[in-house]
Order: structure tokens, then C-alpha cells, then sequence
């Protein structure tokens, strides 16, 4: 284990006027660490995904990563060539929409190969074995290959998109409500899936959910966020089974038992 | 919950947590797992070597604490969809590094041993009944060597011969010098397998004051 | 009165005003400095629509001066109605000798191809350009594609390859194939088809690109390295064609087909006219040239 953390987030705030987008937010996450920002709409948690996955500057606060040859770079230091950068390969970013996140006219192994395009690879036939394996890996079969995301489903859709997003090996993976607008039954198994290749794949991964049995499934840890602010934060079985703020108690009490 | 609850476990000991419901005895399992928050206090466990608080410790410390140290068994399986019972067993020595094969061998062997018929081992926990759960539960809480294991109630819905072998996996691991911490609601499991009683009546809140 | 009219009625020497000229001039030096780099200009309205090249007609206004060579081209023939009619506009408006003959221009204004027969120093090639932005097809935002060639993002150049061989084999695309010029911009050679690209590589002439709808400006200098894009697996390679010339036999040209009858007739002729004419000429000739045709 390294005693470094993957990404430093200190005191990020953004605000819109005068509206509070997020408040004064500091955590480290540490590698192979899943961290959930969970909170109802409204409460700031994708104003700060996007702060932390540079989509969006924030008015003040440091966010640092941990490059792979060790050094931490301020994000909003580095240029805008290194962050589109670290953004393609050291990265990945899994939007609720799967059309955010994929190009919808191109075959799926071409939307699985960009990522490896873009980092200089020129050999169609390894590019189509990556395609053709990260496709088996989020069980799309391989006569799908050819196919555009348009004829897909959603659930496959998502999972396209999180092997176009895994293919180059990434660090980190944000995910905004990964599992929303999906079935319950596909939903299930896009989740089972993303534990299996997170924990595989030893990925970190700051997932921002509502669902907070999406963040019991996926994550180690826990944000509770309320108009801007962390409410409560700790490990999520602690977060969830013992909830200290009382608006935490509020949100663990409203979900159905099943 | 519980006020000023103290005590201290040694290793190859099975310290049996005592008193009626409510009384807070799965509220203290939670606290040393770290699951339940700890108002004041402190409970110390020797974690790789160091003196750790899991009072205060960060929740990075808590899972390696939990991956490395604390095992649990808890009272109801937490099932995952679509993850076989062989591979819900062999979760925690993967995590702690073990090949995927010596794993599920592993895995495998204990599941035999806790008679859970073969053809269950392919498939995920959730449908299973009450008694075939826990033994999957049972089975992932003992495959690591944990240095400590807390064992809710693990074996509540077993019938008798799944109930002595759960007693002679203890005992092994007492051998082993594992210090256990259980809750047994069962009286003949627990005068086979406790060391010593601790009564959580005498933790009630108010009482001291009293 | 009349002397007044005269007066008035004249336009400037090759139609556009000097300050025009000078800005279309100071965009061409900035592209010939950026090779492959597109230079945004401020595009006239000209006497002729859209897509009939007014791009390539407004870089080759700003350039040509009394004592240059026209020729003009539409496909690879000097004698299409867009080739003719532009021809005709210059020798108008600039008063400027004309030529079918490649060797004798100075200036070659074209739609799609190069002539076969190699440029020399000195002389220049103007493009009419439809669509200059490679990426566009993949990436419809202006403002991404930019920061894209900014950063030398071309991940996405590879995209479109890529398709073309999951679906077709190989890569079907057979013009407008992307090159990658003096090893940093990637550029759309416009409609040319890719039979030509090689002929962009090393050119002793200097290159012009202009895009009048899109108001771009790109240019290869001369002795610039323009590189297909490929895969290591699918290498880029030119069209071949099965047979030679009808008329004058050549081979290793790029082969235009024409239709003959309504029963499946067709013969494959020089897309290059010039090239073709000067061959017969030279007395080559193919098997469905005059002589052989009588024999029938």
C-alpha cells in the first residue's frame, strides 16, 4: 500500500453569484478507494465531481493528483494540454447519459479504441483485440462489435461506455449516477460489474450517487452533502447502519425496504 | 446504547458477550468493527504490529484494520447480486491478495465442510434459506486468519450438526491463538465455547450513575 | 462622359480591391509559415455561388500577377464548365495569358486533382476547398476541433480509419484522405482522391488551400512532408486501376470511367486531360483510340 493519497481536495468551494455550488470540501482519496458523494439533487455533489474532474473551475480550494511518476500536480496549474491528457488515460469519466460519454455513430469498437488511438497506437489488429476483450470484460458480445451504441440498449450503452472509459488502465474513474435511468435488474448487474472491475482493476473512484444503495454496493466511504456542504462523511456501513447528522438519518429512514 | 463499556480480549481466548435483547451486545460488535460510531471511549486493537484507536481511526485505517486484523460474521448476509456463494466466501482472501484458485480451493473446502450441498457453491446467496446463508456467512468470516473475529450470532438458524462443526471451527481457531468475541443466543453453544461471559447489563446507560 | 463610363465600369486587376488582396495575402503568408495550420480570412462574396470555388478564386486573385500562366482545371479537364468559366474570369479581370498545357502555367487552379505530370519550382497550386476541417465529420463544435489540432489531439483521425476497415476491410476511403503535414498539423486534402496524396509529399510547387463558404486559408510550401494517415497493419496505398488509358494507353494515371451505351459499355479514360492530349501526341495510344476505333 502507498502512504500517499491518489487526489488531494482542499477547501473547494464554487460558487454561482451568490449561490452556494459546493462549500469549502476537503478529502483525500487514497488509491483503490471508492468514496460516494450521495445527496439529494440540488445539493451540490456533480457541481463537485465537476470541480474535482477539472470540467469545471472551482472559485477556490486546490485539487492535486498524484501523477503516475509520483509527483502531485495542482490541476488548475497544469496546462490545459496535461489535464485534457490525464483526462484520456490516467482517467476515465462515466456520465449518467451514456450518450455524454460515447459517440454515438461510430461502431462500438471504434467508441472502445479512440482512447487507445488517441494515445498513439496505430495497429488496427491490437486495437480491435483491446475492443474485442474490454467488450467481453462488460459482457457485450463480440458480434456487437461493428454495431453503433445507437441499436444498443441502456444497460449496454453504460457498460460500452465504462470499457471505453477502462480500456487505457485509468487510475480514476468519476462517475456521475452511473446506474440512473437504468432498470432495476439492469442495474444490478451494471453494479455488480463496476465492483467487479474495481476492485479487479484496483481503481479508485468518486461515484456521485442519490442511491444510497449504490453507495453501500460500490463504495468504501461516504459524503453526505446538503446545500453545498458535507454533512457527514466516514465509512459507509458506519455512514449508513449508525447515521450521526440528522439529516442523514432523515435520508437512510426514507429508503423502501425491500 | 451502552455507557463505559470496558474489557479486554486475549488472543487464543472466546469471550462471550451476555445479557438480553436490546441490552447493546450487537451494538459493542459494531462498535469494534467499526460499523457504529463511538461517542467517547477508546477501543484499542493491535493492527500490523501498532496500537491503533478505532475511536478515531480514518476510515482508510478501518478497512485495513478489517482486511487484515478484525474479522466478522455477521447475523444476516449482505448478498451481492450476481456473485456466487464460492466467490462471496473467497472475497476476503482475494482482497488480501490470494490467487483466485488457492482462494476458491480454499473457499470450496469449507463450504464442504459446512455441508452446503455442491450444487449451491455456482450460485448467488440470495435465494438461499436462513441456515445456508449464514454457513456462506460463517464460511467467509473464517477463511482468513484474522488475529481477531467477532461472531454475531452465527449460529442461530443452524440445525445440530451444522452447529458443532461451527464449534469446532471456533475451537480451531482459539488453537490458533484467534481472540473471538461472539454473541451466542444459543445456552449450549455458548457454555461449549466461551471463556468467559462478559454481562452487558453492567454497561447499561445510567447505571453507574445509579 | 463616355471616358468617365470606361472609367467606372473597370473593375481591379483580378476583380478583388488591393486591401482585400493584401488580406488574403497576409493569410496565405501566415499559412505558408504554418503548413497545414488553417488561417481564418475574411472571405468576399464573389461572382459565383458557393461550392463553384470561390475559396481557391479569391487565393488565386491575391496571387496572380500580369505575367503568370493560368490553368484551370475541374476534375482533371481544363474543359469543364467550371474550369472554363473561371479561366474566362481571369482572363477578364486580370487580362492574364491562359494554358491547358501543365509545364507552361504558372499558376494551376484545381477542383480535385494534380496533373500527372510533375510540378516544378515555382509554380503554385491553388485548391477549391468545400470542407477544410478534417475532424468536422467526427466532431461537429468548431471551438473542440481547434483546441483539438491546438493540443494534437488526432486520436479521432485513427476513429474514421478505423471504421473504414470494420466495415469495409480495408480503408475505403478513397479522397479527401487525411494527411498529416510536416509532422504536425493533420489536413484535409479536399476533394482530391487519395491517388494524389503522394504527389503532396516533397512538391517542389507551393500548395494553396482555399475555403470560401468556410473562410480558411492553408497552404503546403514547397518541400513540405505530407504523410497519410494509416494503420501499421493497414498501410495507406493508392487506387490502382486494371487497365491502361482507352485513349492513350497510360498507366500509373488516375482513370476516369465513362459510360458508353445502355448496355453495360464503358471505357476508362485520363481523368488528366492535358496529360492524355500530350501523350497522343506523342503518339501513344490506347485500344479504343481513333485508329483503332475506324478498325471496328
Amino acid at each position: 500500500m502507498t502512504d500517499e493519497p491518489l487526489l488531494r481536495v482542499r477547501s473547494i468551494s464554487k460558487f454561482y453569484g451568490n449561490r452556494i455550488g459546493c462549500n469549502d470540501i476537503s478529502f483525500d482519496l487514497w488509491p483503490g478507494e471508492v468514496l460516494a458523494v450521495v445527496g439529494e439533487s440540488g445539493s451540490g455533489k456533480t457541481t463537485l465531481l465537476n470541480c474535482l474532474s477539472t470540467r469545471l473551475l472551482p472559485t477556490s480550494g486546490t485539487v492535486s493528483y498524484r501523477m503516475r511518476y509520483g509527483a502531485f500536480h495542482d490541476l488548475y496549474r497544469m496546462s490545459e494540454a496535461e489535464r485534457r491528457f490525464l483526462m484520456r488515460t490516467d482517467w476515465g469519466f462515466v456520465h449518467q447519459n451514456p450518450s455524454d460519454g460515447l459517440r454515438m455513430t461510430v461502431s462500438a469498437g471504434a467508441n472502445v479504441g479512440e482512447r487507445l488511438m488517441a494515445v498513439g497506437q496505430r495497429h488496427y489488429g491490437d486495437i480491435r483485440a483491446s475492443a474485442t476483450d474490454w467488450l467481453g470484460r462488460v459482457e457485450i458480445s463480440e458480434d456487437r462489435i461493428d454495431d453503433q451504441p445507437r441499436a444498443f440498449s441502456g444497460g449496454m450503452r453504460q457498460r460500452l461506455q465504462i470499457a471505453r472509459n477502462l480500456v487505457t488502465g485509468p487510475r480514476l474513474v468519476f462517475m456521475d449516477e452511473p446506474t440512473g435511468g437504468l432498470d432495476v435488474s439492469v442495474q444490478a448487474r451494471l453494479l455488480d460489474l463496476l465492483r467487479g472491475l474495481v476492485h479487479e482493476l484496483g481503481l479508485s473512484a468518486i461515484v456521485v450517487t442519490h442511491d444510497l444503495a449504490v453507495a453501500r454496493l460500490l463504495s468504501h466511504r461516504m459524503i453526505v452533502m446538503k446545500d453545498g456542504h458535507v454533512v457527514e462523511s466516514g465509512l459507509t456501513d458506519r455512514v449508513l447502519d449508525d447515521p450521526q447528522a440528522p439529516y442523514t438519518q432523515l435520508l437512510v429512514s426514507s429508503i423502501l425496504q425491500v | 446504547m451502552v455507557a463505559d463499556v470496558s474489557f479486554s480480549l486475549s488472543a487464543g481466548e472466546c469471550a462471550v458477550l451476555g445479557g438480553p435483547s436490546g441490552a447493546g451486545k450487537s451494538s459493542i460488535l459494531k462498535m469494534i468493527y467499526g460499523s457504529y460510531a463511538i461517542d467517547s471511549g477508546q477501543v484499542i486493537v493491535t493492527h500490523d504490529g501498532n496500537l491503533v484507536d478505532l475511536a478515531t481511526a480514518d476510515p482508510r485505517t478501518v478497512i485495513a484494520i478489517r482486511r487484515d486484523t478484525i474479522g466478522y460474521v455477521s447475523q444476516f448476509l449482505r448478498a451481492v447480486p450476481r456473485v456466487s456463494a464460492r466467490d462471496v466466501v473467497a472475497e476476503p482472501l482475494i482482497a488480501r491478495g490470494e490467487a483466485l484458485e488457492t482462494a476458491r480451493g480454499r473457499a470450496e473446502k469449507l463450504l464442504a465442510r459446512l455441508n452446503l450441498p455442491e450444487r449451491l457453491w455456482d450460485l448467488p446467496p440470495a435465494t438461499f434459506s436462513g441456515g445456508e446463508q449464514q454457513r456462506v456467512n460463517i464460511a467467509r468470516g473464517f477463511i482468513t486468519d484474522h488475529p481477531v473475529l467477532l461472531l454475531d450470532e452465527p449460529t442461530a438458524s443452524l440445525d445440530k450438526a451444522n452447529r458443532e462443526i461451527v464449534v469446532s471451527m471456533i475451537d480451531e481457531k482459539k488453537t490458533a491463538g484467534v481472540a473471538l468475541l461472539g454473541i451466542f443466543h444459543d445456552q449450549d453453544v455458548r457454555d461449549v465455547v466461551a471463556d468467559r461471559i462478559i454481562d452487558v447489563i453492567d454497561f447499561a446507560p445510567g447505571r453507574k450513575a445509579a | 462622359m463616355n471616358a468617365h463610363t470606361d472609367n467606372i465600369a473597370q473593375y481591379n486587376f483580378a476583380y478583388l480591391d488591393e486591401q482585400t488582396k493584401r488580406m488574403i495575402r497576409r493569410a496565405i503568408l501566415k499559412a505558408i509559415a504554418i503548413p497545414g495550420y488553417q488561417v481564418p480570412f475574411a472571405s468576399r462574396e464573389m461572382p459565383m455561388p458557393y461550392g463553384w470555388g470561390t475559396g481557391g478564386v479569391q487565393v488565386t486573385a491575391s496571387v496572380i500577377g500580369t505575367d503568370d500562366v493560368l490553368k484551370v482545371i475541374d476534375q482533371g479537364a481544363d474543359d469543364t464548365t467550371n474550369a472554363v468559366s473561371i479561366r474566362a474570369f481571369f482572363q477578364k479581370v486580370a487580362n492574364v495569358d491562359v494554358t491547358t498545357h501543365t509545364a507552361d502555367a504558372t499558376i494551376i487552379q484545381t477542383r480535385h486533382r494534380i496533373p500527372e505530370e510533375p510540378l516544378k519550382a515555382g509554380q503554385v497550386l491553388v485548391y477549391q476547398v468545400p470542407i477544410p476541417e478534417p475532424l468536422r465529420f467526427l466532431e461537429p463544435r468548431e471551438t473542440e476541433t481547434r483546441k483539438m489540432h491546438a493540443l494534437e489531439e488526432y486520436g479521432l483521425m485513427h476513429v474514421k480509419l478505423y471504421e473504414d476497415i470494420a466495415q469495409h476491410g480495408h480503408i475505403a476511403t478513397t479522397f479527401a484522405y487525411p494527411v498529416k503535414v510536416e509532422g504536425r498539423y493533420v489536413m484535409d486534402p479536399s476533394p482530391t482522391p487519395k491517388f494524389d496524396n503522394p504527389k503532396m509529399h516533397m512538391s517542389k510547387a507551393l500548395q494553396l488551400f482555399g475555403a470560401g463558404r468556410e473562410k480558411r486559408i492553408y497552404a503546403v510550401p514547397p518541400y513540405t512532408r505530407v504523410e497519410s494517415l494509416d494503420f501499421e497493419d493497414h498501410p495507406f496505398e493508392i487506387q490502382t486501376f486494371d487497365e491502361p488509358c482507352a485513349l492513350c494507353g497510360g498507366t500509373n494515371v488516375y482513370l476516369d470511367e465513362v459510360v458508353l451505351d445502355d448496355r453495360g459499355g464503358r471505357m476508362f479514360v485520363c481523368s488528366d486531360t492535358d496529360n492524355c492530349e500530350a501523350r497522343r501526341a506523342s503518339g501513344h495510344r490506347g485500344h479504343l483510340s481513333g485508329e483503332e476505333a475506324a478498325t471496328i
